[in-house]
């Protein structure tokens, strides 16, 4: 995978953020929750003590007799942290001096204390107050132990994150294996038809099928398009090149002319070979593939040699005992498009044609001294139709052709090309299985 | 030479019978198998050039039908350059030889030429001698039972010495039967190609006298 931002940590940190943010919410909303319960805990206990005087001071009592039961209850709560006094008219009957009386009823802070005002029977009110200190405590130890359960789990999340978003993203993962293993020559075929079971991943699965099939329309289509222009294209440009050999052959033409023909006969030659060349790359595999002639490398190579005319730039060695089982008309397009190429990429140096033969398999290798290939092509030099930047910077005619079926009769012989590593130059091997007897 | 040639191109067909005449063969023209095979019977030629896409139907079946009649007139058919199974398809019908498209007129000239000097196919099956065994038909080759792998043109020269057992055969005369052409080029290679036979299947299969030609086998 290469470097910079991946979905793993995206969906790592998002869950991360996402755990810590939880976890300061619940907190807060634990410590305000026990807050209030902490407060309304002591306005119970508070409202208890009024009601608790107020059952003992009924109505019949005089003033005298309430005060003095307001000034026993004083007593009673004192040790408890509470205050409480009894009024009677907004006049102090009995009970805590310092509290003063209330115009409402009800529960609220007064500075460090919390008080509450109760009326009782006889048109009388009780006062009564308690510290804030203890319950402010309690809340805060609710409010800490909470934030310290949601830190863990926010801690735990993060560092479970990781994790978690890579199994979460394996679908993916899955999903990128199989594109990558999509064969460019048949993407439709070989798209595995397999469901994830998820089904957004299924939905993206199904897309990049559907994707593939129609390319796999669109290349049969360019494919039979090119087969079917280079069939048109064979019979006509036979006929034209069999008029012009024919031409050359009458007396008493002219010197002019008989150059004109020969340039003819050639150019009509080379788009006879494209023509095949493209009707070649455009065979389906099994048409291609031969194994009865025994064909010996050696004799393909002088024959291609002496039918271009290169030998002076070109050395040889040659292993007799190099033999193939193949179609000898495709070995030596093989051959022809590989000594071809070196001599047109590389337009002065040796050329040299090697042909070599283990116990197993045989080697054709051609080296030449021109410009070589660039590290980024060497996969690419053997696809139809490339082109490589200094060929057509260097104006080397061509199209892109030469390699790509170098590449396809050595597949059909079960044999692969490829770009060999050299200090200077181009070097292309190609290894077919060697010549055994038949079974 | 009698030459048949079965084309459905009418243009082809007129240039390589031009070509063909003017080499000195009697050509004659048809663009059908139909039509190829009443001229078979009419006047029967020294070889055909087949074409293997007719109209009426394929001329490697055509092939096979001739031969198991016993005609034995030499094959040589016109192929696609791709087209390797009906090369292989075709030999194995009993064609002698194959001519990829394009072609030049000169090679179809030349292929034409050899297969004339052969004579009719498939007149020697096997050659024996000592260790040496060449089943000619299935065209395998085997030293002391180990099979050995033979070329075309190999196959080609052995065949031609074969079909002419026990004499010695000119130079020229194998320039023509197995090149169709005595260029200097072709006489150079008849000498590599020789020596390359003579490493595979033994020094003595192959005699070579002096200033004459060449002959199969050790010799009375």
């Amino acid at each position: 995978m290469s470097g910079g931002a991946t979905f793993v940590g995206r969906v790592a940190r998002a869950m991360a953020a996402a755990a810590v943010l939880s976890a300061i919410a619940s907190a807060a909303l634990t410590s305000g929750i026990a807050w209030r319960a902490a407060v309304r805990d002591g306005d119970r206990r508070l409202d208890q003590a009024a009601q608790t005087l107020g059952v003992e001071v009924p109505a019949k009592l005089t003033d005298a007799e309430a005060a003095a039961h307001a000034d026993d209850e004083q007593l009673e709560v004192a040790p408890a942290g509470l205050r409480i006094a009894l009024f009677a008219g907004g006049r102090r009957l009995g009970g805590d001096a310092s509290l003063d009386p209330s115009h409402a009823r009800g529960c609220r802070d007064d500075r460090a204390w919390r008080r509450c005002s109760v009326g009782i029977a006889g048109g009388r009110v009780v006062e009564v107050a308690g510290p804030r200190g203890p319950l402010r405590a309690q809340a805060s130890a609710l409010a800490a132990a909470s934030l310290l359960a949601a830190l863990v789990a926010g801690f735990a999340g993060v560092a479970l994150s990781g994790r978690v978003s890579s199994r979460i993203v394996r679908p993916l993962r899955r999903l990128r294996d199989d594109v990558a293993a999509v064969d460019v020559a048949n993407p439709g075929a070989s798209w595995p038809a397999v469901n994830d079971g998820h089904a957004e991943i299924d939905a993206l699965r199904d897309a990049v099928g559907g994707m593939l099939s129609r390319l796999d329309a669109a290349l049969a289509q360019s494919q039979r398009f090119a087969a079917d222009a280079a069939h048109e294209l064979r019979t006509p440009l036979g006929a034209l090149r069999a008029e012009l050999e024919l031409a050359a052959e009458e007396p008493g033409t002219p010197p002019e002319l008989r150059a004109a023909q020969h340039r003819a006969t050639e150019q009509v030659r080379s788009l006879g070979l494209l023509v095949e060349r493209l009707l070649i790359l455009a065979a389906p595999d099994d048409a291609l593939r031969a194994s009865r002639e025994a064909v010996a490398l050696c004799e393909v190579v002088e024959e291609s040699l002496a039918a271009l005319g290169a030998t002076p730039r070109v050395r040889t060695d040659l292993d007799e005992a190099a033999h193939v089982r193949g179609d000898a008309v495709l070995l030596r397009a093989l051959v022809d498009n590989l000594v071809t190429n070196a001599l047109k990429f590389a337009p002065d140096g040796e050329v040299t044609v090697r042909v070599a033969a283990d116990p197993d398999a045989v080697t054709v290798r051609v080296e030449d001294h021109g410009p070589g290939f660039d590290a980024s092509e060497r996969e690419r030099v053997f696809e139809a139709f490339y082109r490589s930047p200094q060929a057509r910077a260097g104006g080397v005619r061509g199209h892109g052709l030469g390699l790509a079926l170098v590449h396809r009769i050595a597949a059909a012989h079960g044999g692969r090309a490829c770009v060999a590593d050299v200090p200077r130059g181009a070097c292309v091997v190609v290894t077919l299985p060697r010549w055994r007897p038949s079974a | 030479m009698r030459v048949l040639l079965v084309d459905d191109h009418a243009e082809v067909r007129a240039l390589v019978a031009r070509a063909l005449t003017r080499d000195g063969h009697a050509v004659a023209c048809v663009a059908t198998l139909a039509a190829a095979r009443a001229s078979l019977a009419e006047a029967p030629p020294e070889v055909v050039v087949l074409d293997l896409g007719l109209p009426d139907g394929s001329g490697i079946d055509q092939c096979r039908a001739w031969r198991a009649a016993g005609e034995r007139v030499p094959v040589l058919m016109l192929t696609a350059q791709g087209a390797v199974a009906q090369r292989v398809e075709g030999l194995e019908a009993g064609a002698d030889d194959y001519l990829a498209k394009p072609f030049a007129l000169a090679e179809l000239r030349a292929r034409v030429r050899a297969l004339g000097r052969r004579g009719p196919s498939g007149a020697v099956t096997s050659w024996r001698q000592g260790g040496v065994v060449l089943d000619l038909g299935a065209r395998a080759a085997r030293v002391d039972g180990v099979e050995v792998p033979l070329t075309a043109r190999e196959w080609a020269l052995l065949e031609f010495l074969a079909t002419r057992a026990g004499r010695v055969v000119r130079r020229a005369e194998i320039l023509e039967g197995v090149w169709g052409d005595d260029s200097p080029q072709a006489s150079a290679s008849l000498d590599v190609l020789a020596a390359r036979v003579r490493r595979k299947l033994g020094a003595t299969v192959l005699r070579t006298i002096r200033g004459e030609g060449y002959a199969l086998g050790a010799g009375p």
